[in-house]
């Protein structure tokens, strides 16, 4: 009777609820969320309000809208030498090899002709095609882009040289990534090993939650209030998707989104609708998710092989959408409802 | 006519028990597959400003129109019919008006410049099935 007695009690300790706590805030231009399990060393709160005041604090350092912040040290003269935060140096030491890899499709270069095609205009517009081609001209010295030039070259000393005069470089599309990753350390240190941290469409698992894998949706990319498919992570992961429905306008027709092709100055019409990718850390993600839309399955596999990523693409056809992915995607893989694309 | 002279030729109608079994299948079929790739309904949504939660609305009922404050000004959501929508954002781009309506559980609005956030939530919790959709 003790026995069974002692046996209930242990059965009601390990079922008992493991408590988590949640928050959503704006920061650097998107929405951030952090889902906490259990309880660390710090309250749930004051862990959140500690990652939440550093998205704050990366905000101010990585943003392109303050033309004297930090960033603007790497908007000097043709072949000056600077020395920036270190931490602008970890994300650019990360996103050169991407970018030559890439052959360019991901380019940090490109401030201004996102400028010129003001997507998050009340009343966006076609731009004028002299705008797209002087932006390309500024980035790249022609309006003709052949081949990949880095914009920059950094020293082994943490110092950085300017290859292009006068460039304003946007790390708005690969910081993120990499904040999500300095937050999730700080979550383990402050006690919290079991976390979700989304940054925008980056998102970070961490540990495995007692009631088993995290579950996390792939969107519908023409009805983005449905998914397409469901992913299981069983612990430490990071996934992003990049969409040409989180950007666009429609006009006679045809979508214009924010995946901008370095090669034409355009939005990318290679008939992709949206590529996710489950990567070892939010940084490598955030810097492969455009490329991997721009490239599409027929080069990006073989690049995703080489990486270690597994990629989702979702192609729209007149017919609907389909998927094609990487051997690996199946291993994650819960659920879909997409229709292979026909080979 | 059997050869031992019952009648066992199939019955042309459905018995009561077969009506019975299609209906629960078709019924099962139908709610695995909303709960798998239809995502649940919200029941409201939570307007979090600046990382703390400024209100809480209901989706249910008639359409009612709500505002919080939040960095730049007031931000005005429409709820009810199980949907909500920004009517007015003091944002410049105006990106979180033109998202026009959600409902599903995890759904966000977002006005980064004035640290508004709206996520529609279900009453038992934020999750739904998902832990989060990129």
């Amino acid at each position: 009777m003790r026995r069974l007695a002692i046996l209930g009690a242990l059965l009601l300790v390990s079922c008992r609820e493991v408590p988590s706590t949640h928050r959503d805030w704006a920061a650097m231009d998107c929405n951030f969320a952090a889902t906490l399990h259990g309880e660390g060393r710090v309250p749930p709160e004051a862990a959140l309000d500690t990652i939440q005041e550093w998205t704050r604090r990366y905000d101010s350092l990585f943003t392109d809208y303050d033309p004297h912040g930090p960033l603007s040290i790497l908007r000097g003269r043709l072949g000056d030498t600077v020395r920036p935060d270190p931490r602008i140096v970890a994300i650019l030491r990360g996103a050169l090899p991407a970018m030559a890899a890439s052959r360019g499709s991901l380019d940090i270069g490109l401030h201004d002709l996102k400028e010129v095609w003001g997507l998050d205009a009340p009343e966006p517009r076609l731009p004028d095609p002299a705008l797209v081609r002087r932006a390309l001209r500024r980035r790249f010295g022609t309006d003709s882009v052949s081949s990949f030039r880095p914009p920059l070259e950094i020293l082994a000393d943490g110092r950085v040289v300017l290859l292009v005069d006068s460039l304003p470089i946007d790390l708005g599309g690969i910081a993120k990534g990499w904040v999500v990753d300095q937050l999730s350390r700080k979550l383990v240190e402050l006690g919290y090993p079991v976390h979700l941290i989304q940054g925008g469409g980056e998102i970070a698992t961490h540990g495995r939650k007692a009631k088993g894998a995290w579950k996390l949706g792939v969107k519908n990319p023409r009805a983005t209030d449905q998914v397409v498919g469901t992913i299981a992570l069983e612990s430490t992961a990071a996934v992003s998707t990049s969409g040409d429905y989180e950007r666009f306008f429609v006009l006679d027709g045809v979508r214009y989104h924010h995946l901008l092709e370095p090669s034409t100055g355009r939005p990318s019409r290679n008939g992709i609708a949206s590529a996710t990718l489950r990567c070892a850390t939010s940084a490598q993600c955030d810097l492969w998710s455009k490329p991997m839309f721009l490239l599409g399955p027929g080069e990006g596999t073989r690049l995703a092989d080489s990486l270690g990523i597994d990629v989702l693409w979702v192609r729209e056809l007149p017919g609907g959408l389909c998927g094609e992915q990487t051997t690996g995607w199946k291993t994650i893989l819960w659920r879909d409802t997409l229709a292979a694309c026909p080979r | 006519m059997g050869p031992d002279g019952s009648d066992r030729s199939p019955n042309r109608f459905l018995r009561p028990l077969d009506v019975v079994i299609v209906v629960v299948v078709t019924a099962l079929g139908i709610w695995s597959t909303a709960r798998l790739f239809g995502a649940p309904s919200g029941t409201r949504a939570v307007i979090w400003v600046d990382g703390r939660r400024a209100a809480w609305v209901p989706l249910g009922g008639e359409t009612s129109v709500d505002s919080v404050r939040g960095t730049l000004g007031a931000f005005v959501v429409e709820h009810g019919h199980g949907r909500i929508r920004v009517l007015r954002s003091p944002c410049p781009g105006k990106i979180c008006q033109k998202q026009g309506g959600v409902h599903r559980v995890g759904d966000k609005l977002v006005c980064v410049p004035s640290h508004v956030v709206v996520v529609v939530e279900s009453e038992s919790g934020t999750e739904g099935d998902l832990d989060a959709v990129p």
